[in-house]
């Protein structure tokens, strides 16, 4: 990149650099906080602000890594806005997606509370704001206040849940039911725009990755349900037409 | 975490709580039956189930049944079997939850259970997704005779069938053919490893 100032001449890197600048953001302190659905978003006022203390925020483009997975544990993340894969590697460099988290969320809870490292790595799905704050203090705040420490036990009890109904859905389910799951999923955690697609992109990669098969068997599964009209796809969108029959598909198996 | 087991035995003993020892395959719990109790396993392994999916296995200073109480179900959601002989503590809901509420000890190693047990989860998932079933199985086998320290596996066929997601006649299948590679023996049901180091490497190398 090089800028002469004064001259006519500027090289194309460097126009691409402007329009890709950073727009900075004032992320407030959690008391400020406009988020209303995290588990921290509940806490009393002197505890937000005690945690708030020398909270930072970083600003994520899509494709960065929040953290590794297997690195020390250094802080507690919250989304203040954007959303973020969580995957895991498997054998031969394929990743595993654990989970989704959106605006509100808080990642590295689990680690934070059991463990020294973290379990996943946590990549940024699209652009995104996230807050880092320090692990004492957040310890220091579920001891004073045992109403945490509850609302945790109840989102690690949720958490697991969900790791349960994944295991019975991957020893016992087609891949085609599977992908049904995901797809039910993702409007769920992510609800949908104002043309009616899942408000998030991810590659079929991503899909195969998210249901434990092949990319080939997830285009398959994919083609699949379009043809026989449960969704249309557009790009990486996807919009559910007849959702009332995706669920007969996920429920026939329980059936 | 002997501390936090003494602790925890001591506050049952306060609660006038008596253990039960309960054998092999006894029930705990079963799926759907209304949630009245809470279970400490201070010694032994129980399976938690769904149908005859083993979902995850919980070993001694862990609490079964915790998750349907937290989620406020009516009834449990899987059910409960013992895996080896133990030595468990059924504590009443109410009990259960009055201590929890004013007991840090007990929150912390709830907390810590369910990190380990949710890790647990879904490194299975993981694996399904990625290994093969005999990478699995290989790992299965390695990682149950590190728990019980001896080279013998202490789950039978079906069990480790469930615990690795194929079948019963697939996992025979590769065990016979470990069994040629002089890797284990299995005899009368009873897997027992003979060249643990062969078999990592098997587990590794694809064939």
């Amino acid at each position: 990149m090089c800028v002469f100032e004064g001259s006519r001449f500027v090289k194309f890197e460097y126009l691409k650099y402007m329009a890709k600048k950073q727009i900075k953001l004032d992320i407030p302190s959690c008391s400020l906080c406009e988020n209303r659905d995290g588990i921290l978003c509940s806490l009393p006022m002197k505890c937000k602000e005690t945690i708030s203390e020398g909270k930072g925020g970083n600003f994520y483009r899509k494709g960065q890594i929040i953290f590794y997975e297997d690195n020390h544990v250094n802080g507690l993340y919250c989304i203040y806005k954007g959303k973020v894969k969580l995957t895991k590697l498997g054998e031969n460099g394929k990743e595993h997606i654990v989970r989704f988290a959106k605006t509100g969320d808080v990642l590295g809870y689990r680690s934070l509370l059991g463990n020294e490292t973290y379990k996943a790595t946590a990549m940024a799905l699209e652009d995104s704001y996230v807050c880092l704050m320090d692990k004492n203090k957040f310890k220091d705040v579920i001891v004073e206040n045992p109403k945490l420490s509850f609302s945790l036990m109840e989102l690690l009890s949720k958490d697991l849940k969900n790791a349960e109904q994944k295991l019975i859905n991957i020893s016992e389910k087609t891949v085609l039911v599977r992908m049904v799951e995901a797809i039910l999923l993702l409007e769920d955690c992510f609800g949908v725009d104002i043309e009616g697609y899942i408000d998030v992109n991810l590659t079929r990669s991503e899909y195969a990755d998210i249901v434990g098969t092949t990319i080939e068997t997830a285009i398959r599964s994919l083609s699949s349900l379009k043809e026989d009209g449960y969704i249309d796809m557009d790009g990486k969108k996807i919009i559910i037409t007849d959702k009332k029959g995706l669920l007969q598909i996920s429920n026939a198996f329980v059936s | 975490m002997e501390q936090t087991k003494k602790i925890v035995v001591e506050l049952l003993e306060k609660y006038q709580i008596e253990p039960v020892y309960l054998k092999r395959n006894s029930v705990l719990f079963e799926e759907g039956k209304p949630v009245d109790s809470i279970f400490y396993i201070e010694e032994g392994e129980v399976f938690i189930m769904s149908g005859n999916l083993i979902l995850w296995s919980a070993h001694s200073n862990e609490f079964v049944g915790v998750s349907s109480f937290l989620s406020f179900e009516e009834s449990y959601r899987f059910g409960a079997k013992v895996c080896t002989s133990s030595k468990i503590y059924k504590i009443p809901i109410s009990t259960f939850k009055e201590e929890l509420i004013s007991n840090d000890t007990l929150s912390k190693l709830l907390i810590k259970n369910f990190c380990e047990r949710i890790d647990a989860v879904t490194v299975r998932v993981k694996n399904l997704a990625s290994k093969s079933s005999r990478s699995r199985l290989i790992l299965l086998l390695i990682e149950s005779t590190k728990l019980n320290k001896t080279n013998k596996v202490s789950y039978p066929l079906s069990e480790i069938s469930s615990l690795i997601g194929v079948s019963s006649r697939r996992t025979r299948k590769m065990l016979k053919e470990l069994e040629e590679k002089k890797l284990i023996s299995y005899l009368n049901g009873v897997v027992e490893i003979l060249d643990k180091r062969g078999l990592e490497i098997v587990g590794v190398n694809k064939f």
